[in-house]
């Protein structure tokens, strides 16, 4: 039994929008300076963590070039790999270092298959590609929910997330079609059971409650809406072998369905044999001609995207024309997504820095900065151990990928009044801390004398005047804090932690310098370091870096 | 942003939660932990509060050899303190404080401060960073440690720590550092563990301790939002606080607010252990003192930047050992300053001096025997820029003796800490015959000459020594050891030994003969 999660009301009454010389800012194009930190901006909301030099290049490109990388196609990546041979287990039909996305069904193999598929998701986070799709993997995944354990079959989940990601940037109807009929979603909502005997409305309900209308105060479709849309549903099975479905026309439901003046009062006539399959393309007709489900998406891109307050004038400015522009472009994706990140409104002062941190910012974000040495594919064991610790501490923090705790997704994407406050608690805050520590410490262990660690003189190495403890300062608080730090607190973090508590500059400048002249003198090397460790160990503990 | 006032950026701070199966729980058995502190058997009443003189104290112009006062005139005279302004110090004719330092001259008089002589180490580093460093972990020169020596004495003390703390037993900070810290010297095996707090002003700022800056913006409202759960996470902030605003009356005699930081810092400490908490090191620190240049006012030497952070040192020690006793808390309080190094012998031509070697250290206390340890340091009678001193007393024995006098660690706990054996000096009353250790050391006489002085390729070293084990090795100006002499057992006696220093070249050096805590040290220069 699927829980139920709590009725949403998008609308909220309360803070005012963004405006620019009194006017709210809308989804007109961003037509102010193009500088550093509208680049850094856009980073913080499109990846997962990212580099000094992932921000040079987006301030040099541009607005419209940055955008177009980061929305532009790219190859999908290397599927999830047998990485789990042992001793004392071997998978029945995969080789070590082959994908077992194809191999038939095995219990032993399934659960270490899942595990595989975590690990592989959570390094998908990991790659340096500067491109939105996967942060969109995640959005889609939120919005259209599967859990792993409601599907079980590493092989489906696999499948539904390859879905997601083939289609990231593609047409949101299409997508609903596909899932429809994916494996996965057939299973998790019992879509594989509705049979004209007995329909099971799980699928239908979920499908315009939370996956195309929503449940706002303008949707108004109806409890007969919803059996109605069960019934067109039926018939639908799991073709096990293939790894897809079939259409079951003995158990499809040939009588009419009446759907409401929401939808127009559209009749949907039964059709018998295989054509009742054609029974959903006139369902999906139907539900995507009503506008509300273009405004539905477009609350989940804003809340994804830019913030969780949505009130009168964010409707009317903001949520009602992105709509106009997905119904206008066919619900094709990338349109809205190219509008609201070029957007005025998205680069408004106010959008900047509010957004908390999701576990997968702080995992991804704090290897990507601080270039973590990361296991390659030559030790597949040992990257995909590497995967799996930074997947097992964004579940511990509230996120688990591929699982996450009902239908209605990630409480923090629509849970009000808290939404994304719901990742920090007492107990999480101290998660996030002890996790950094580690990092910064003694290591995050994978094996053996095998660790992730941060050293803090890559990051430094990486800046544009390491020489410079005030430069240094203002660099590392422009990639890591998503607000502005001002001159009193550059100043202190400069004196007390890369100058010791001297007064002068130059004992920064020339402890780097002897490092940066002699590669492989530990005594100099560890004189900044500790200087560093100190320093991070006080900046990344500051609530600063939880913002984006 | 602005900084937040109340710093909770260290291990001490967080509990780490325990997970079991995903669930994450604060548990603790209440036995665990008091079996850790009975194994320990540290004394679990006294304080030790650490005073750090950042920047690399002029110990010539702190603790002023007045037997060599032309030899100093010689080396520094356009910085030196004139001879009749030096504050004498009650017992003896040969050693003043500089002009500034009242206060402590007066504890001085009443044994309560203790002068430990040229206290350095062995082949010192000039590089503040790196001096810093070996200062806090208790390293060698040439040798890295990622642990601090009081972060090994708190792990020792407190096994675990943070896991499982804070419990009944150990309700609050291990240690606290008030202001900067330094990166190494509390951290221990599972992170840093001192606590830091930024200052006086958060104890005001507590009931708005996200601050009135934020401002009122969605970022803003994040930002309060995630301070207020950080502040909910800092287990020991109701420790702290209440402590802090415990009833007493402090003495009366501390220099005004915001006029004197480094007595604000102890006032604070004061405050804290008179309100029962238990925190066991406490960490403050002065800087100022890296003079390269106009050390002195050139009109009046006895004044200028080094006099006034000798003042503010000197006032800051008194005040705050008058608090302690008039707080009844002195007999479990001991203080003690360091530096990362001294300074050079011969100032310079901008009326300041440079990095130096060995300088002297304080200890202050009720419980502290009082008086000079050590001779004065030997000033050449001709000293060129890059003469040093060399040191007397290893810096880890100073900490050895701490370790063992004040917080009866027995002989184990040392070298686990110290990771090396040193010598320990009675420095204290500190009776630890509740856990067995006697503290008395046995008494050595030594003396040690060398002849002829000058030469020009050998001398004889002539010295005596009570029976026991001894060391005697020999260092050049920079205080680079440069080879050990001998060592090993001998009985009473006198004995000469001759040093071939051909190979060497012309300068000053110091020999040195260690014979169980006491040492003594010859100087020598050979001249082409």
């Amino acid at each position: 039994m699927i829980n139920r999660r709590q009725f949403i009301n998008p609308l909220m009454k309360g803070n005012k929008i963004p405006t620019h010389r009194g006017q709210p800012t809308g989804i007109e194009p961003y037509a102010r300076s193009w500088s550093r930190s509208e680049a850094i901006h856009l980073l913080r909301r499109t990846r997962f963590g990212f580099t000094k030099e992932d921000i040079d290049n987006l301030e040099e490109a541009g607005l419209e070039t940055s955008l177009q990388t980061l929305l532009s196609e790219l190859p999908l990546p290397v599927p999830p790999l047998n990485n789990y041979n042992t001793d004392t287990y071997t998978d029945p039909t995969v080789a070590p270092g082959e994908t077992w996305i194809y191999a038939p069904f095995d219990p032993d193999a399934n659960i270490r298959r899942r595990n595989s598929f975590n690990s592989w998701w959570m390094g998908q986070y990991l790659k340096p590609e500067l491109n939105l799709r996967e942060k969109m993997v995640l959005f889609w995944h939120n919005l259209l929910v599967t859990e792993a354990s409601g599907v079980d079959l590493a092989g489906w989940i696999y499948q539904y997330n390859d879905l997601l990601r083939t289609m990231a940037f593609g047409n949101f109807k299409e997508l609903i079609r596909a899932i429809t009929l994916s494996p996965a979603m057939l299973r998790y909502l019992n879509g594989t059971f509705n049979s004209v005997e007995a329909p099971d409305e799980n699928y239908a309900r979920e499908l315009l409650e939370l996956f195309t209308c929503g449940k706002g105060p303008d949707s108004h479709y109806t409890e007969d809406d919803v059996k109605a849309a069960a019934r067109v549903l039926t018939g639908f099975r799991i073709n096990a072998d293939e790894n897809t479905y079939f259409f079951s026309p003995i158990k499809h439901d040939t009588g009419d369905k009446q759907f409401s003046a929401f939808f127009n009062n559209t009749l949907i006539q039964g059709q018998s044999g295989i054509n009742g399959e054609n029974e959903l393309d006139e369902l999906l007709d139907m539900i995507f001609s009503v506008d509300e489900v273009a405004k539905h998406i477009c609350r989940k891109l804003y809340r994804f995207f830019v913030y969780y307050t949505i009130n009168e004038d964010t409707e009317a400015t903001i949520i009602t024309p992105l709509a106009d522009i997905i119904i206008s472009n066919n619900y094709e994706i990338l349109p809205a997504l190219q509008t609201l990140l070029g957007s005025a409104h998205f680069f408004d002062e106010a959008v900047r820095g509010c957004f908390i941190k999701t576990p997968l910012d702080v995992a991804a974000g704090l290897i990507h900065s601080f270039y973590i040495a990361l296991p390659t594919e030559d030790n597949l064991p040992l990257q995909y151990r590497a995967w799996d610790k930074l997947f097992s501490f964004a579940r511990e923090n509230g996120l688990e990928l591929a699982s996450p705790p009902n239908v209605a997704g990630w409480p923090a994407y629509y849970q009000e009044p808290m939404f994304h406050e719901i990742w920090i608690n007492s107990d999480t805050i101290s998660k996030r801390f002890s996790h950094i520590k580690l990092l910064l410490e003694s290591g995050l262990v994978l094996f053996g004398n095998l660790k992730l660690r941060i050293i803090p003189t890559d990051i430094v190495s990486h800046l544009n005047d390491p020489y410079d403890p005030n430069a240094v300062i203002a660099e590392l608080t422009e990639i890591l804090y998503g607000v502005e730090t001002d001159e009193e607190t550059k100043h202190y973090m400069k004196s007390s932690f890369l100058l010791s508590g001297q007064t002068s500059d130059s004992y920064w400048t020339e402890a780097w310098a002897d490092f940066a002249n002699n590669p492989g003198n530990m005594i100099y090397a560890d004189a900044v370091n500790s200087r560093l460790r100190g320093l991070f160990n006080y900046m990344l503990l500051q609530a600063e870096y939880q913002l984006s | 942003m602005k900084r937040r006032k109340f710093i909770s950026a260290t291990g001490a701070s967080v509990v780490l939660p325990t997970i079991i199966n995903g669930f994450s729980m604060k548990a603790f058995g209440q036995s665990k932990w008091m079996n850790m502190l009975a194994a320990s058997q540290v004394n679990t009443d006294r304080v030790l509060v650490i005073i750090n003189l950042n920047g690399g104290n002029d110990g010539l112009n702190t603790v002023i050899p007045l037997d060599q006062y032309s030899e100093l005139s010689a080396a520094r005279s356009n910085i030196l303190v004139s001879e009749n302004e030096v504050l004498s110090l009650a017992g003896t004719t040969l050693t003043g404080l500089h002009p500034e330092m009242g206060g402590m001259q007066s504890l001085f008089g009443e044994n309560k401060l203790r002068i430990i002589q040229s206290v350095g180490y062995p082949d010192p580093n000039y590089s503040h960073f790196r001096a810093t460093d070996i200062w806090a972990t208790g390293s060698d020169s040439d040798q890295l440690l990622q642990s601090g020596v009081m972060g090994r004495f708190l792990d020792y003390a407190y096994p675990g720590f943070p896991i499982d703390y804070p419990n009944e037993v150990m309700p609050d900070p291990l240690a606290l550092q008030i202001g900067n810290g330094l990166p190494l010297l509390f951290q221990g095996a599972n992170g840093n563990n001192a606590m830091t707090i930024s200052g006086e002003s958060i104890f005001q700022d507590w009931q708005n301790p996200t601050g009135t800056d934020l401002p009122s913006s969605w970022a803003g409202q994040e930002l309060a939002y995630i301070r207020t759960v950080i502040d909910q996470t800092e287990v020991f902030a109701e420790q702290i606080i209440n402590a802090y605003n415990y009833n007493v009356t402090q003495y009366s005699g501390y220099p005004a607010a915001g006029s004197n930081r480094l007595a604000d810092q102890l006032k604070i400490v004061a405050k804290l252990i008179a309100g029962g908490l238990k925190t066991r090191i406490y960490f403050v620190n002065i800087s100022g003192f890296d003079n390269h240049s106009e050390q002195v006012d050139v009109a009046n030497h006895s004044t200028g930047i080094h006099a006034t952070l000798l003042r503010q040192v000197s006032e800051a020690i008194y005040a705050f050992q008058m608090d302690c006793e008039w707080l009844t808390i002195a007999d479990k309080v001991m203080g003690m300053t360091f530096s990362e190094f001294g300074r050079r012998i011969k100032s310079n031509a901008s009326i300041g001096t440079d990095h130096g070697a060995a300088a002297p250290l304080f200890l202050f206390g009720t419980q502290v025997n009082g008086g000079l340890q050590g001779d004065n340091p030997l000033i050449p009678a001709s000293v060129n820029e890059n003469d040093n001193l060399p040191m007397q007393y290893d810096f880890r024995a100073v900490y050895t003796s701490i370790l063992k006098e004040w917080f009866c660690v027995e002989e184990d706990g040392l070298l686990e800490i110290m990771l090396q054996n040193f010598p320990a000096y009675p420095l204290c009353n500190g009776d630890c015959s509740s856990v067995g250790i006697s503290h008395l050391a046995i008494a050595h006489t030594i003396s040690a000459l060398a002849s002829p002085n000058p030469f020009s390729t050998r001398f004889y070293l002539d010295y005596t020594v009570s029976e026991g084990s001894n060391t005697v090795v020999l260092y050049d100006n920079n205080g680079r050891l440069l080879k050990e002499l001998r060592s090993g057992h001998q009985m009473a006696g006198s004995y000469r030994l001759s040093i071939d220093a051909d190979a060497y070249p012309a300068g000053n050096y110091y020999v040195q003969v260690r014979c169980g805590s006491e040492q003594k040290t010859a100087w020598a220069m050979k001249v082409r």
